[in-house]
Protein backbone atom coordinates (compact mmCIF):
# COMPACT_ATOMS: atom_id res chain seq x y z
CA UNK A 1 0.00 0.00 0.00
CA UNK A 2 1.62 3.33 -1.01
CA UNK A 3 0.53 5.11 2.52
CA UNK A 4 2.00 2.55 4.41
CA UNK A 5 5.38 3.20 2.42
CA UNK A 6 5.15 6.50 3.02
CA UNK A 7 4.40 7.25 6.70
CA UNK A 8 6.26 3.08 7.64
CA UNK A 9 8.74 4.93 9.44
CA UNK A 10 6.70 7.53 11.51
CA UNK A 11 5.60 7.14 15.31
CA UNK A 12 2.06 6.73 15.52
CA UNK A 13 2.08 9.98 17.79
CA UNK A 14 3.76 11.84 14.30
CA UNK A 15 1.10 9.35 11.73
CA UNK A 16 -1.82 11.06 14.43
CA UNK A 17 -0.70 14.31 14.28
CA UNK A 18 -0.14 13.95 9.78
CA UNK A 19 -3.36 12.30 9.80
CA UNK A 20 -4.85 15.70 11.15
CA UNK A 21 -4.66 16.67 7.36
CA UNK A 22 -4.16 13.80 5.51
CA UNK A 23 -6.93 10.57 5.16
CA UNK A 24 -4.32 8.37 4.16
CA UNK A 25 -1.70 8.84 6.81
CA UNK A 26 -5.25 7.87 9.32
CA UNK A 27 -5.61 4.67 6.99
CA UNK A 28 -1.93 4.21 7.68
CA UNK A 29 -2.71 4.33 11.13
CA UNK A 30 -6.20 2.39 11.48
CA UNK A 31 -4.30 0.12 9.41
CA UNK A 32 -1.47 -0.89 12.33
CA UNK A 33 -4.03 -1.08 14.93
CA UNK A 34 -7.20 -2.89 13.16
CA UNK A 35 -6.20 -6.39 13.95
CA UNK A 36 -5.08 -5.48 17.59
CA UNK A 37 -8.10 -3.71 18.31
CA UNK A 38 -10.42 -6.34 16.61
CA UNK A 39 -9.58 -8.56 18.62
CA UNK A 40 -9.52 -6.41 21.74
CA UNK A 41 -13.23 -5.96 20.95
CA UNK A 42 -13.67 -9.79 20.42
CA UNK A 43 -12.17 -10.46 23.89
CA UNK A 44 -13.95 -7.83 25.89
CA UNK A 45 -17.50 -8.05 23.91
CA UNK A 46 -17.89 -12.05 23.32
CA UNK A 47 -19.08 -10.51 19.50
CA UNK A 48 -18.38 -12.34 16.41
CA UNK A 49 -15.76 -11.08 13.91
CA UNK A 50 -18.42 -9.28 12.02
CA UNK A 51 -19.99 -7.72 14.51
CA UNK A 52 -16.65 -6.66 16.17
CA UNK A 53 -15.81 -5.46 12.48
CA UNK A 54 -18.92 -3.56 12.78
CA UNK A 55 -17.80 -1.81 16.17
CA UNK A 56 -14.42 -0.99 14.99
CA UNK A 57 -15.70 0.78 12.10
CA UNK A 58 -17.77 2.90 14.35
CA UNK A 59 -14.70 3.32 16.47
CA UNK A 60 -12.21 4.65 13.71
CA UNK A 61 -14.96 6.70 12.37
CA UNK A 62 -14.66 8.59 16.08
CA UNK A 63 -10.67 8.82 16.06
CA UNK A 64 -11.11 10.75 12.70
CA UNK A 65 -13.61 12.93 14.42
CA UNK A 66 -11.78 13.49 17.69
CA UNK A 67 -8.38 13.48 16.26
CA UNK A 68 -7.77 17.09 17.49
CA UNK A 69 -8.86 15.80 20.55
CA UNK A 70 -5.72 13.41 21.24
CA UNK A 71 -3.85 14.39 23.63
CA UNK A 72 -0.17 14.44 22.79
CA UNK A 73 1.11 13.17 26.49
CA UNK A 74 -0.71 9.95 26.11
CA UNK A 75 0.58 7.08 23.70
CA UNK A 76 -1.64 7.24 20.32
CA UNK A 77 -2.48 3.13 21.04
CA UNK A 78 -4.10 4.15 24.51
CA UNK A 79 -6.03 7.03 23.26
CA UNK A 80 -7.47 4.34 20.18
CA UNK A 81 -7.68 1.54 22.94
CA UNK A 82 -9.77 4.02 24.53
CA UNK A 83 -12.20 4.73 22.06
CA UNK A 84 -12.45 1.35 21.28
CA UNK A 85 -13.40 0.30 24.79
CA UNK A 86 -15.90 2.79 25.48
CA UNK A 87 -17.65 1.87 21.87
CA UNK A 88 -17.37 -1.44 22.47
CA UNK A 89 -19.10 -1.21 26.01
CA UNK A 90 -21.74 0.58 24.37
CA UNK A 91 -22.38 -1.74 22.16
CA UNK A 92 -21.83 -4.37 24.03
CA UNK A 93 -24.56 -3.63 26.80
CA UNK A 94 -27.06 -2.58 24.47
CA UNK A 95 -26.23 -6.15 23.06
CA UNK A 96 -26.57 -7.91 26.62
CA UNK A 97 -30.00 -5.96 26.79
CA UNK A 98 -31.05 -8.21 23.53
CA UNK A 99 -29.83 -11.66 25.28
CA UNK A 100 -26.34 -11.91 23.80
CA UNK A 101 -24.72 -14.87 24.90
CA UNK A 102 -21.50 -14.14 26.87
CA UNK A 103 -18.57 -15.83 26.08
CA UNK A 104 -15.47 -14.76 25.34
CA UNK A 105 -14.19 -15.35 21.78
CA UNK A 106 -11.79 -17.85 20.98
CA UNK A 107 -8.20 -16.37 19.94
CA UNK A 108 -4.84 -18.34 20.38
CA UNK A 109 -3.79 -15.86 22.47
CA UNK A 110 -6.15 -16.70 25.13
CA UNK A 111 -3.99 -19.36 25.62
CA UNK A 112 -1.98 -20.19 28.16
CA UNK A 113 -1.73 -16.05 28.93
CA UNK A 114 -3.66 -16.18 31.84
CA UNK A 115 -2.66 -19.02 34.23
CA UNK A 116 0.79 -18.03 33.25
CA UNK A 117 0.60 -14.43 34.41
CA UNK A 118 -1.18 -14.80 37.81
CA UNK A 119 0.33 -17.79 38.61
CA UNK A 120 -2.43 -20.55 39.25
CA UNK A 121 -1.12 -23.34 41.79
CA UNK A 122 -1.85 -25.54 38.84
CA UNK A 123 -0.92 -27.13 35.74
CA UNK A 124 -3.38 -27.83 32.63
CA UNK A 125 -2.56 -28.80 28.96
CA UNK A 126 -3.11 -26.17 26.58
CA UNK A 127 -6.43 -27.29 25.12
CA UNK A 128 -8.27 -27.38 28.41
CA UNK A 129 -6.23 -24.43 29.60
CA UNK A 130 -7.79 -22.19 27.21
CA UNK A 131 -11.34 -23.55 27.03
CA UNK A 132 -11.34 -23.13 31.46
CA UNK A 133 -10.02 -19.33 30.90
CA UNK A 134 -12.59 -18.60 28.80
CA UNK A 135 -14.97 -20.08 30.92
CA UNK A 136 -13.62 -18.08 33.97
CA UNK A 137 -13.55 -15.16 31.79
CA UNK A 138 -17.25 -15.45 30.93
CA UNK A 139 -18.24 -15.99 34.09
CA UNK A 140 -16.31 -12.92 36.30
CA UNK A 141 -17.82 -9.17 36.65
CA UNK A 142 -16.86 -6.56 33.60
CA UNK A 143 -14.75 -4.67 35.15
CA UNK A 144 -12.26 -7.43 36.14
CA UNK A 145 -12.29 -9.00 33.35
CA UNK A 146 -11.95 -5.90 30.99
CA UNK A 147 -9.18 -4.98 33.23
CA UNK A 148 -7.60 -8.61 33.07
CA UNK A 149 -7.78 -8.69 29.27
CA UNK A 150 -5.72 -5.14 28.87
CA UNK A 151 -3.39 -6.59 31.39
CA UNK A 152 -2.66 -10.12 30.37
CA UNK A 153 -4.09 -10.28 27.18
CA UNK A 154 -3.01 -6.98 25.77
CA UNK A 155 -0.41 -6.91 27.68
CA UNK A 156 -0.66 -3.16 28.80
CA UNK A 157 1.16 -1.37 31.29
CA UNK A 158 -0.37 0.17 34.65
CA UNK A 159 -0.01 3.71 33.05
CA UNK A 160 -1.87 2.77 29.49
CA UNK A 161 -4.72 0.72 31.42
CA UNK A 162 -4.94 4.09 33.61
CA UNK A 163 -5.15 6.15 30.82
CA UNK A 164 -7.23 3.52 28.64
CA UNK A 165 -10.04 3.42 30.91
CA UNK A 166 -9.27 6.44 33.01
CA UNK A 167 -8.66 5.76 36.29
CA UNK A 168 -5.94 6.36 38.39
CA UNK A 169 -2.80 3.86 38.03
CA UNK A 170 -3.23 3.00 41.67
CA UNK A 171 -6.63 1.35 41.67
CA UNK A 172 -5.30 -0.24 38.56
CA UNK A 173 -3.16 -1.89 40.51
CA UNK A 174 -5.85 -2.65 42.91
CA UNK A 175 -8.42 -3.89 40.52
CA UNK A 176 -5.47 -6.14 38.80
CA UNK A 177 -5.16 -7.76 42.50
CA UNK A 178 -8.50 -8.48 42.93
CA UNK A 179 -9.20 -9.81 39.23
CA UNK A 180 -6.53 -12.18 39.88
CA UNK A 181 -7.87 -13.38 43.10
CA UNK A 182 -11.17 -13.33 41.90
CA UNK A 183 -10.31 -15.50 38.66
CA UNK A 184 -8.72 -18.25 41.12
CA UNK A 185 -12.01 -18.06 43.61
CA UNK A 186 -14.38 -18.15 40.66
CA UNK A 187 -13.05 -21.05 39.03
CA UNK A 188 -13.66 -22.49 42.33
CA UNK A 189 -17.11 -21.20 42.90
CA UNK A 190 -18.59 -23.01 39.36
CA UNK A 191 -16.32 -25.76 40.07
CA UNK A 192 -14.07 -25.19 36.70
CA UNK A 193 -11.97 -28.20 38.04
CA UNK A 194 -8.06 -27.40 36.61
CA UNK A 195 -5.74 -30.83 37.27
CA UNK A 196 -4.13 -29.99 40.86
CA UNK A 197 -0.66 -29.22 40.52
CA UNK A 198 1.44 -32.33 40.81
CA UNK B 1 -14.51 -7.89 3.71
CA UNK B 2 -12.40 -4.84 2.84
CA UNK B 3 -9.68 -4.37 5.21
CA UNK B 4 -11.13 -2.04 7.57
CA UNK B 5 -8.80 0.80 7.22
CA UNK B 6 -9.05 0.86 2.95
CA UNK B 7 -13.18 1.22 4.31
CA UNK B 8 -12.55 4.03 6.41
CA UNK B 9 -10.55 6.31 4.21
CA UNK B 10 -12.82 5.51 0.99
CA UNK B 11 -15.41 6.41 3.39
CA UNK B 12 -14.09 9.82 5.11
CA UNK B 13 -13.50 10.71 1.72
CA UNK B 14 -16.82 9.86 -0.23
CA UNK B 15 -18.65 11.50 2.84
CA UNK B 16 -16.26 14.12 3.35
CA UNK B 17 -15.87 13.51 6.61
CA UNK B 18 -13.73 16.37 8.23
CA UNK B 19 -12.03 16.07 12.31
CA UNK B 20 -13.87 18.16 14.57
CA UNK B 21 -12.16 21.34 15.03
CA UNK B 22 -9.87 21.71 17.81
CA UNK B 23 -10.87 24.68 19.33
CA UNK B 24 -14.44 23.05 20.29
CA UNK B 25 -11.79 20.56 22.60
CA UNK B 26 -10.08 23.59 23.76
CA UNK B 27 -13.32 25.04 24.94
CA UNK B 28 -14.68 21.81 26.08
CA UNK B 29 -11.63 21.63 28.26
CA UNK B 30 -11.33 25.29 29.23
CA UNK B 31 -15.90 24.90 30.24
CA UNK B 32 -14.45 21.86 32.57
CA UNK B 33 -11.82 24.13 34.41
CA UNK B 34 -14.34 26.85 34.66
CA UNK B 35 -16.58 24.66 35.97
CA UNK B 36 -14.37 23.19 38.48
CA UNK B 37 -13.01 26.37 39.79
CA UNK B 38 -16.86 27.92 40.00
CA UNK B 39 -17.73 24.42 41.84
CA UNK B 40 -14.58 25.12 44.04
CA UNK B 41 -15.80 28.96 44.77
CA UNK B 42 -19.25 27.59 45.76
CA UNK B 43 -17.94 25.20 48.20
CA UNK B 44 -15.74 28.15 49.83
CA UNK B 45 -18.74 30.19 50.07
CA UNK B 46 -20.39 27.30 51.55
CA UNK B 47 -17.89 26.82 54.05
CA UNK B 48 -17.43 30.14 54.92
CA UNK B 49 -21.27 30.21 55.94
CA UNK B 50 -21.13 27.08 58.24
CA UNK B 51 -17.96 28.85 59.78
CA UNK B 52 -19.89 31.68 60.26
CA UNK B 53 -22.97 29.91 62.00
CA UNK B 54 -20.76 27.77 64.29
CA UNK B 55 -18.40 31.00 65.50
CA UNK B 56 -21.29 32.98 66.08
CA UNK B 57 -23.37 30.13 67.99
CA UNK B 58 -23.95 31.20 71.73
CA UNK B 59 -22.88 28.11 73.46
CA UNK B 60 -23.75 30.22 76.93
CA UNK B 61 -27.09 28.98 75.84
CA UNK B 62 -26.19 25.72 76.38
CA UNK B 63 -23.66 26.08 79.61
CA UNK B 64 -27.15 28.25 80.89
CA UNK B 65 -29.34 24.69 79.92
CA UNK B 66 -31.92 26.79 77.80
CA UNK B 67 -31.02 24.27 75.37
CA UNK B 68 -29.94 21.12 75.02
CA UNK B 69 -27.06 19.89 73.10
CA UNK B 70 -28.90 18.75 70.44
CA UNK B 71 -31.33 20.90 70.40
CA UNK B 72 -29.13 23.86 70.06
CA UNK B 73 -27.22 22.45 67.42
CA UNK B 74 -30.49 21.58 65.37
CA UNK B 75 -31.32 25.22 65.70
CA UNK B 76 -28.04 26.99 64.96
CA UNK B 77 -26.63 24.76 62.55
CA UNK B 78 -26.97 25.57 58.74
CA UNK B 79 -27.93 22.21 57.45
CA UNK B 80 -28.93 23.19 53.87
CA UNK B 81 -25.32 25.08 53.55
CA UNK B 82 -23.88 21.94 54.94
CA UNK B 83 -25.48 19.92 52.26
CA UNK B 84 -24.60 21.85 49.48
CA UNK B 85 -20.49 21.84 50.66
CA UNK B 86 -20.83 18.13 50.45
CA UNK B 87 -22.64 18.48 46.85
CA UNK B 88 -20.21 21.25 45.61
CA UNK B 89 -17.50 18.90 47.22
CA UNK B 90 -18.45 15.98 45.87
CA UNK B 91 -19.11 17.94 41.99
CA UNK B 92 -15.64 19.43 41.97
CA UNK B 93 -14.47 16.10 42.19
CA UNK B 94 -16.47 14.80 39.47
CA UNK B 95 -15.82 17.73 37.20
CA UNK B 96 -12.21 17.64 38.07
CA UNK B 97 -12.28 14.00 37.15
CA UNK B 98 -13.51 14.50 33.72
CA UNK B 99 -10.66 17.44 33.13
CA UNK B 100 -8.09 15.71 30.22
CA UNK B 101 -5.58 13.97 33.29
CA UNK B 102 -7.68 14.64 36.43
CA UNK B 103 -8.31 10.50 36.04
CA UNK B 104 -5.10 10.00 37.26
CA UNK B 105 -5.42 12.06 40.63
CA UNK B 106 -6.50 9.18 43.32
CA UNK B 107 -10.13 9.70 44.53
CA UNK B 108 -8.52 10.36 48.15
CA UNK B 109 -6.15 13.12 46.78
CA UNK B 110 -8.79 14.10 44.96
CA UNK B 111 -11.32 15.02 48.15
CA UNK B 112 -8.62 16.08 50.39
CA UNK B 113 -7.63 19.13 47.76
CA UNK B 114 -10.84 19.91 47.01
CA UNK B 115 -11.68 19.59 50.53
CA UNK B 116 -8.50 21.78 51.39
CA UNK B 117 -9.13 24.43 48.71
CA UNK B 118 -12.71 24.95 50.06
CA UNK B 119 -11.71 25.20 53.28
CA UNK B 120 -8.96 27.10 53.29
CA UNK B 121 -10.54 29.66 50.65
CA UNK B 122 -13.87 29.14 53.18
CA UNK B 123 -11.72 30.07 56.17
CA UNK B 124 -9.91 33.62 54.30
CA UNK B 125 -13.16 34.32 52.72
CA UNK B 126 -14.56 34.31 56.70
CA UNK B 127 -11.98 36.53 58.30
CA UNK B 128 -12.23 39.19 55.68
CA UNK B 129 -15.87 39.19 56.29
CA UNK B 130 -16.85 37.58 53.23
CA UNK B 131 -19.48 35.81 55.12
CA UNK B 132 -21.45 38.68 56.55
CA UNK B 133 -21.34 39.76 52.67
CA UNK B 134 -22.88 36.61 51.76
CA UNK B 135 -25.54 36.39 54.53
CA UNK B 136 -26.48 39.90 53.17
CA UNK B 137 -26.31 38.73 49.36
CA UNK B 138 -28.36 35.63 49.86
CA UNK B 139 -31.50 36.86 52.41
CA UNK B 140 -31.96 39.71 49.74
CA UNK B 141 -31.69 37.57 46.71
CA UNK B 142 -33.03 34.16 47.71
CA UNK B 143 -37.17 34.68 48.75
CA UNK B 144 -37.65 32.41 52.00
CA UNK B 145 -33.61 32.49 53.19
CA UNK B 146 -33.06 33.52 56.58
CA UNK B 147 -30.34 35.82 57.39
CA UNK B 148 -28.49 34.89 60.56
CA UNK B 149 -29.49 38.16 62.31
CA UNK B 150 -33.09 36.87 61.72
CA UNK B 151 -32.92 33.37 63.09
CA UNK B 152 -30.76 34.46 66.59
CA UNK B 153 -33.71 37.45 66.87
CA UNK B 154 -35.51 34.54 66.95
CA UNK B 155 -33.68 32.52 69.29
CA UNK B 156 -33.15 35.76 71.77
CA UNK B 157 -36.84 37.20 71.97
CA UNK B 158 -38.18 34.72 73.78
CA UNK B 159 -38.08 36.85 77.44
CA UNK B 160 -40.09 34.77 79.01
CA UNK B 161 -37.82 31.85 78.61
CA UNK B 162 -35.10 34.35 80.03
CA UNK B 163 -34.00 35.19 76.35
CA UNK B 164 -34.01 39.07 75.94
CA UNK B 165 -31.78 41.25 73.15
CA UNK B 166 -32.42 44.38 71.79
CA UNK B 167 -30.86 47.65 70.91
CA UNK B 168 -29.62 50.00 74.68
CA UNK B 169 -31.56 53.22 74.45
CA UNK B 170 -30.54 54.80 77.98
CA UNK B 171 -27.60 54.12 80.06
CA UNK B 172 -29.51 55.17 84.08
CA UNK B 173 -27.02 54.36 86.12
CA UNK B 174 -24.73 51.66 86.47
CA UNK B 175 -26.53 48.71 87.11
CA UNK B 176 -29.64 50.10 84.96
CA UNK B 177 -30.15 50.53 81.51
CA UNK B 178 -32.93 51.04 79.15
CA UNK B 179 -33.62 48.84 75.81
CA UNK B 180 -35.94 48.55 73.24
CA UNK B 181 -36.36 44.78 72.04
CA UNK B 182 -36.61 43.79 68.14
CA UNK B 183 -40.37 44.70 68.73
CA UNK B 184 -40.23 47.46 69.95
CA UNK B 185 -40.99 47.33 73.54
CA UNK B 186 -39.29 48.94 75.89
CA UNK B 187 -37.75 47.74 79.32
CA UNK B 188 -35.76 48.48 82.43
CA UNK B 189 -32.98 46.31 82.94
CA UNK B 190 -31.24 45.46 86.23
CA UNK B 191 -27.36 44.64 84.87
CA UNK B 192 -26.26 44.19 88.62
CA UNK B 193 -26.09 40.38 88.73
CA UNK B 194 -24.54 40.63 84.95
CA UNK B 195 -22.12 42.98 86.02
CA UNK B 196 -20.46 41.11 88.28
CA UNK B 197 -20.47 37.90 85.80
CA UNK B 198 -18.75 40.74 83.73
CA UNK B 199 -15.69 41.23 85.97
CA UNK B 200 -15.68 37.75 86.68
CA UNK B 201 -15.09 36.53 83.10
CA UNK B 202 -13.48 39.76 81.95
CA UNK B 203 -9.57 39.06 81.14
CA UNK B 204 -7.44 40.02 78.67
CA UNK B 205 -7.79 38.45 75.83
CA UNK B 206 -11.67 38.24 76.65
CA UNK B 207 -13.52 41.21 75.07
CA UNK B 208 -16.68 39.76 74.47
CA UNK B 209 -17.19 40.36 78.35
CA UNK B 210 -15.30 43.61 78.20
CA UNK B 211 -18.23 46.33 79.72
CA UNK B 212 -16.48 49.01 77.58
CA UNK B 213 -17.32 47.19 74.29
CA UNK B 214 -20.58 45.95 75.00
CA UNK B 215 -22.84 48.42 77.10
CA UNK B 216 -22.90 52.15 74.91
CA UNK B 217 -26.07 53.95 73.90
CA UNK B 218 -26.79 52.20 70.02
CA UNK B 219 -25.31 48.97 71.11
CA UNK B 220 -27.25 45.59 70.35
CA UNK B 221 -26.83 43.32 72.86
CA UNK B 222 -28.41 39.83 73.86
CA UNK B 223 -28.91 38.61 77.57
CA UNK B 224 -29.92 36.04 79.66
CA UNK B 225 -31.89 36.23 82.80
CA UNK B 226 -35.32 36.49 84.31
CA UNK B 227 -38.59 38.66 83.21
CA UNK B 228 -39.08 40.22 86.80
CA UNK B 229 -42.67 42.43 85.39
CA UNK B 230 -44.24 43.37 81.97
CA UNK B 231 -41.65 45.76 81.03
CA UNK B 232 -38.38 44.70 83.50
CA UNK B 233 -35.63 42.28 83.00
CA UNK B 234 -32.94 40.67 85.58
CA UNK B 235 -30.03 39.94 83.45
CA UNK B 236 -27.05 37.55 84.85
CA UNK B 237 -25.91 37.71 81.69
CA UNK B 238 -25.36 40.18 78.67
CA UNK B 239 -23.46 39.84 75.32
CA UNK B 240 -22.84 41.77 72.18
CA UNK B 241 -25.01 40.75 68.99
CA UNK B 242 -22.09 39.91 67.19
CA UNK B 243 -18.94 38.16 68.25
CA UNK B 244 -15.70 39.98 67.94
CA UNK B 245 -14.46 38.75 64.63
CA UNK B 246 -11.14 36.67 64.60
CA UNK B 247 -7.89 39.24 62.73
CA UNK B 248 -10.63 41.85 62.69
CA UNK B 249 -11.25 42.39 66.46
CA UNK B 250 -14.04 44.41 67.70
CA UNK B 251 -15.42 47.78 65.53
CA UNK B 252 -13.24 49.97 68.29
CA UNK B 253 -15.15 53.97 68.03
CA UNK B 254 -17.53 53.01 71.03
CA UNK B 255 -13.91 52.38 73.38
CA UNK B 256 -14.07 56.06 73.17
CA UNK B 257 -17.73 56.76 74.26
CA UNK B 258 -18.55 57.46 78.27
CA UNK B 259 -18.87 54.32 79.52
CA UNK B 260 -21.18 53.71 82.69
CA UNK B 261 -18.59 50.69 84.13
CA UNK B 262 -15.14 53.19 83.56
CA UNK B 263 -16.40 56.29 85.34
CA UNK B 264 -13.35 57.92 84.09
CA UNK B 265 -14.35 57.69 80.65
CA UNK B 266 -17.21 60.17 80.69
CA UNK B 267 -14.41 62.84 81.50
CA UNK B 268 -11.29 62.10 79.48
CA UNK B 269 -8.29 64.22 80.02
CA UNK B 270 -7.74 66.97 77.57
CA UNK B 271 -5.53 66.27 75.36
CA UNK B 272 -2.09 67.67 75.09
CA UNK B 273 -1.76 70.98 72.96
CA UNK B 274 1.58 69.82 71.22
CA UNK B 275 2.99 66.24 70.61
CA UNK B 276 6.18 66.05 72.76
CA UNK B 277 9.69 66.34 70.30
Amino acid sequence: MMTGRIHSDYSDELLAETARHDVDAFSELVSRYEERLLRYIQRISYFSREEAEEVLQEVCLKAWKNLNDFDEKLKFSSWIYRIAHNETITEYRKSKSRGHENKVEWDEDLLGAFPDNINLPFELDEKMKKEKVREILGLMPEKYREILILKFLEERSYEEISDILRIPPGTVAALISRGKNLFRETAERHRVSFSPEL
Amino acid sequence: MKNVSANIAERIKKEGLRPTPRWIFVMKNVAFWGLFVVVLLLGAVAFSLILFAVYEADFELVDRAVYSPAGFFLTVLPFSWIILFFLFLGLAVWVKRHTKQGYRIPFWLLITLNLSGSIAIGIVSFSMGGSEYFEDFFSRAIPGYMHMDDRKMEMWSRPEDGLLSGIILEISSDTVIILEDFSGKVWDIDLSEARKNMEREMGPKKMRHDPKRIIFVGAKVKMIGKTTGEQTFFAEIILPWKRPKPFRDYPPPHDLLPNMMEPDMMNPPPLPNSLPE
